[in-house]
C-alpha cells in the first residue's frame, strides 16, 4: 500500500515556456536527465500503486489464490459502518490538523508581525519543535499526559476542576478530539513557521497604504496579510491536510482506534485489514480510496488558491 | 494499545530473578541428554531422525548445520532464558548443530509470518499463533508441515494430553476445521487466564478464600465496593480482558465444552446465554466494580496497579505472574464457574512451534520441538518460573524445590489441576480472524453504555456467523 504523499506543485506558475526552442540544447535531452528519477518513481511508487488497485478487485489473504470480486471491496467501504466512520473521523481530524493550526498560525503571525517581540527566533524554534519529534514519541508522551491518572487529570483535580477529569482516551466523546488536539499541537509550529516567513516578505508600504485609506487592523489582515500569504497557506494546507488524512502512527500508539471504534481512521484500517485479518483486497481498496481522497483534497486546495489570485 | 491480536502477551510486571537457573544450565543440559537417550531406541527407522536428535549422535554430522529457530516471545525475558538454556542443551546433544535463535515481538511475528513463510528463505522452526486467522491460514495455504510422525513416535499426546495437543495444533489440512485433524504445532509452555486475588484486601473485607462460584464472586465484588476498594482491576484499551471476561462468564452460564464448541465453530449460532454474559459485563461496569478509567487503561497497566496493592481481583494471564514483596498474599485461581466442581479455564499452550513447509532442516526442526516439549525440559521451565505445557506429575515437588510461592506457584499448580482434572478452553478470538477486534470494541461500547447487550450480541453474531458459515460452506 503506497500511502506516500502526492507531490503537488504549489502555485500556478507557468510551466510551458513561450519560446519554441531552448537555446543551445535540443529539448529531448531533458527527458534523459529525469529518467533515473522517473524510473525510481515508477518502480517504487507508481507500480505498487497500480498493483494495489489491481489487488483491490480481489478477495483473499494474498497467499492462496485470490477470488475476483470486482468492486465489492469498494461497495463495502461505502456500506460498512466501521469503514465509513473511519473516513468521517479522518475528515474530523482535518479540522484539528489543518484548520485549527492554520487559523491560530495566521492570528499569531499577524500579531508577531505588527509588534516586534524580543527573541522571536526562540519562540519560533520552540513552537516548531513538535513537528520535528517523531510522531510515535509524541503519541507516547500524550498518551501519558492524558492517562486516567496522568498529569492532565491531576492538574485538573489540583485546581478544583476534578469534575472535568476523565479517561480522555477511553471516552467515546473525547477520544477523537484528544487525538486531534495532539495534531493541532504538532502542526501549529509548522503553520506558524511557514506563515511567519511569508508575512515578513510582505512590503510594509502595503500596510501603510491601508492605514492611509483609513483601514483598521481587520482590513489590514483581510486586504494585505491574507492575500500576501496565499502560497504559504496553500503549502501549509497541503502538508497538514495530507497528514490528517493519512494519520496512522499517532492513532496506532494512542488509541488503536478505540474505545470501540471511536478513533478508527482509514490508514489504521489498511494496516488492520492487511496484517491483522489478512484481507489484502479490502486493505488495497481502502488505501486506494484514501489516496484518491488525498489527491482530490490537494487539487482542490491548489485550484482554490489559483482561482483566488 | 492493542499490540497483540490475542491480547495474551504483554510486558511482564517484574521478572523472576534468574540466579538459580543460570548456575545449573550446563548441568541440566547434560542430564537432559542422558535422560532422553534411553527411551527411543525401539522406534522404527522412519522415526529415526526424530528420536536420534535428543540423543548424542555417534557419528557427528559431516558439515556443521545451522538450525534457524524463530520465536515470538520478545519481551518475555524469563521465557527466553528458558529457551536459551534448552538451546544450549540441544546443541550439546547434537554436535555440529548451531542454533540461530531469532526473537521477534508477538505482533511482529504474527503480522509477518504468512509473507515470510511463503518465501524460500524461511526459519527451520517457528512459533505461530493458534486460531483460524493465524495457524489456520498457514495450514490452509500449505505453509506449515504436519508433525504427526514425530508426535506419534514420541507420544506427544501422552506428554500434554490429547485435549491440549488438539487445542494448540490440530487442523484439517485445508485449515477449515480447528481442534481435530493433523498436528501442525506443539507448545512448550502453558498460558492460562485466571483470577488474581489480593488476600490482604480480602481479609480486610472479611473474605477468607477465593470464590468457588460466580455468585460468590459477585458478592465479593459488592463487598469490595462497600469497603471502598476496587473489585476488579480491569483495563480494556488493548482488548484482551473483556474477551476473557466474556468467555469466562459464558463458561459459567453454559459449560466449558459449549465455549470450546463456539471457538471451534461447530455451530453458526452463538448460545443464547451470550446475552446474559453481556448483561453481567454491563452490570459490573455500571455498579462501579471496575478500575476507574478502565476504558483508557491496558491490561499491563492495571496488573501493575494490582501488584502495587490496589484492588481485590484482577483478570489476567499466568504468563504475567509478577514478583511482589509479599508474594504469599496474592493468589492466582481459575475464574469461578457455575460451581466448585467445574474446573476449567482459558488454558492453552503458549505460541506453538511449527515447521514451515520450505524449511531446510525439517527433521532436525522436529527433533528440536520434541526436545523442548520433553518432560525433562519441564524442569528448566519451572526453574524459570514458567508453566510447562507438558505435565508429568512431579510439578508440586519442582515448584517447592525452586522456591516458587504465591501466584508463581499457583500458575504452575492450577495449570496442572486444569490439565489433569478439568477442561482446557481456547482463546475466544481464535474463532474468527476479526473476532478479537469485534469483541474488544463492542464490549468497550457495551460497558461504557454506548450500546445495549442485544446490540453487543448482534455484533458478535454477525461477525461469527458470517465467518463460520463461509468456512463450513466452502
Amino acid at each position: 500500500m503506497s500511502l506516500a504523499p502526492v507531490p503537488v506543485t504549489a502555485g500556478g506558475r507557468q510551466t510551458s515556456s513561450p519560446r519554441r526552442r531552448a537555446p543551445g540544447e535540443p529539448r529531448g535531452i531533458g527527458y534523459f536527465f529525469i529518467l533515473p528519477a522517473v524510473l525510481i518513481y515508477a518502480l517504487f511508487v507508481f507500480a505498487p500503486f497500480l498493483h494495489s488497485i489491481y489487488l483491490s478487485l480481489f478477495k483473499g489473504n494474498g497467499i492462496t489464490r485470490m477470488e475476483f470480486v470486482g468492486f465489492a471491496n469498494y461497495v463495502d467501504i461505502a456500506t460498512n459502518p466501521i469503514f465509513r466512520s473511519a473516513f468521517i473521523h479522518a475528515l474530523e481530524l482535518v479540522l484539528f490538523y489543518a484548520v485549527l493550526p492554520i487559523a491560530l498560525g495566521l492570528l499569531l503571525a499577524s500579531v508577531l508581525h505588527r509588534s516586534r517581540i524580543r527573541g522571536v527566533a526562540f519562540y519560533r524554534t520552540a513552537l516548531f519543535l513538535p513537528y520535528v519529534i517523531a510522531p510515535t514519541a509524541i503519541a507516547v508522551i500524550w498518551r501519558w499526559i492524558l492517562a486516567p491518572r496522568g498529569p492532565l487529570n491531576s492538574f485538573l483535580e489540583a485546581i478544583g476542576l476534578g469534575a472535568l477529569a476523565r479517561p480522555w482516551l477511553g471516552d467515546f466523546t473525547w477520544a477523537l478530539p484528544s487525538v486531534g488536539l495532539v495534531g493541532t499541537w504538532v502542526m501549529f509550529g509548522l503553520a506558524l513557521a511557514l506563515l511567519l516567513a511569508g508575512v515578513q516578505k510582505i512590503p510594509l508600504e502595503l500596510y501603510e497604504a491601508v492605514r492611509l485609506d483609513g483601514g483598521g487592523p481587520w482590513t489590514e489582515f483581510r486586504a494585505v496579510t491574507l492575500p500576501g500569504l496565499r502560497y504559504e497557506i496553500v503549502v501549509a494546507l497541503v502538508l497538514t491536510v495530507t497528514a490528517a488524512l493519512r494519520n496512522f502512527d499517532v492513532i496506532y500508539v494512542m488509541t488503536s482506534g478505540g474505545p470501540g471504534n471511536a478513533t478508527v481512521v482509514p490508514s489504521y484500517l489498511v494496516y488492520q485489514q492487511a496484517f491483522k485479518v489478512s484481507q489484502i483486497g479490502a486493505a488495497a481498496a481502502m488505501g486506494t480510496v484514501l489516496i484518491i481522497l488525498i489527491v482530490i483534497a490537494n487539487v482542490l486546495i491548489t485550484r482554490t488558491a489559483r482561482s483566488a489570485s | 494499545m492493542r499490540h497483540s491480536t490475542t491480547g495474551r502477551r504483554g510486558a511482564r510486571i517484574a521478572l523472576r530473578p534468574r540466579t538459580t537457573a543460570i548456575a545449573s544450565l550446563a548441568a541440566v543440559g547434560l542430564v537432559l541428554a542422558a535422560c532422553s537417550s534411553g527411551g527411543s531406541s525401539t522406534e522404527s527407522s522412519s522415526a529415526a531422525p526424530e528420536s536420534s536428535a535428543a540423543t548424542p549422535t555417534s557419528e557427528a554430522p559431516a558439515e556443521p548445520v545451522e538450525l534457524w529457530v524463530q520465536s515470538g516471545n520478545g519481551g518475555s525475558d524469563a521465557l527466553l532464558a528458558g529457551y536459551e538454556a534448552l538451546n544450549a542443551a540441544f546443541e550439546a546433544a547434537n554436535p555440529g548443530v548451531t542454533i540461530k535463535f531469532e526473537v521477534k515481538s508477538f505482533t511482529d511475528l504474527v503480522d509477518t509470518l504468512p509473507l515470510q513463510l511463503s518465501g524460500d528463505d524461511v526459519p527451520d522452526v517457528t512459533q505461530v499463533n493458534q486460531g483460524y486467522g493465524s495457524l489456520g491460514q498457514l495450514v490452509g495455504s500449505g505453509l506449515v508441515a504436519p508433525l504427526d510422525d514425530v508426535a506419534q513416535a514420541n507420544d506427544w499426546e501422552g506428554r500434554q494430553g490429547a485435549a491440549l495437543v488438539a487445542l494448540d495444533g490440530r487442523f484439517s489440512p485445508d485449515g477449515k476445521t480447528m481442534g481435530s485433524g493433523e498436528l501442525y504445532g506443539m507448545s512448550a509452555t502453558g498460558a492460562w487466564v485466571g483470577l488474581y486475588m489480593n488476600m490482604d484486601i480480602a481479609s480486610e473485607l472479611g473474605i477468607t478464600a477465593p470464590p468457588a462460584s460466580l455468585e460468590e464472586m459477585e458478592a465479593m465484588l459488592a463487598k469490595a465496593k462497600e469497603g471502598g476498594q476496587t473489585g476488579l482491576m480491569f483495563g480494556a484499551s488493548d482488548g484482551g480482558e473483556q474477551i476473557w471476561l466474556m468467555a469466562n462468564l459464558l463458561m459459567a452460564y453454559t459449560s466449558p465444552q459449549t465455549v470450546s464448541d463456539v471457538i471451534n465453530g461447530t455451530n453458526e449460532q452463538l448460545p443464547p446465554e451470550t446475552l446474559k454474559a453481556a448483561e453481567t459485563m454491563k452490570a459490573w461496569a455500571e455498579a462501579g466494580y471496575l478500575t476507574e478509567g478502565w476504558a483508557a487503561l491496558d491490561s499491563t497497566e492495571v496488573l501493575g496497579m494490582f501488584a502495587d496493592g490496589e484492588g481485590l481481583f484482577a483478570l489476567n494471564g499466568s504468563w504475567n505472574v509478577f514478583q511482589s514483596d509479599t508474594p504469599e498474599s496474592f493468589r492466582l485461581v481459575p475464574f469461578p464457574l457455575g460451581d466448585a466442581s467445574t474446573i476449567a479455564a482459558i488454558a492453552t499452550g503458549d505460541l506453538p512451534w511449527s515447521v514451515p513447509t520450505n524449511a531446510k532442516n525439517p527433521d532436525l526442526a522436529k527433533a528440536y520441538i520434541n526436545f523442548i516439549t520433553s518432560p525433562e525440559a519441564s524442569e528448566i521451565w519451572i526453574k524459570q518460573g514458567q508453566v510447562p505445557a507438558t505435565v508429568s506429575g512431579n510439578e508440586a515437588e519442582l515448584v517447592q524445590a525452586n522456591g516458587l510461592v504465591g501466584v508463581s506457584a499457583d500458575a504452575v499448580l492450577s495449570w496442572v489441576n486444569v490439565m489433569q482434572n478439568g477442561t482446557p478452553v481456547g482463546f475466544p478470538d481464535w474463532a474468527t480472524p476479526t473476532w478479537y477486534d469485534t469483541i474488544a470494541q463492542s464490549s468497550t461500547a457495551l460497558m461504557a453504555g454506548e450500546i445495549t447487550p442485544q446490540e453487543f450480541v448482534d455484533a458478535l453474531q454477525a461477525d461469527y456467523g458470517a465467518f463460520t458459515a463461509e468456512r463450513m460452506g466452502s
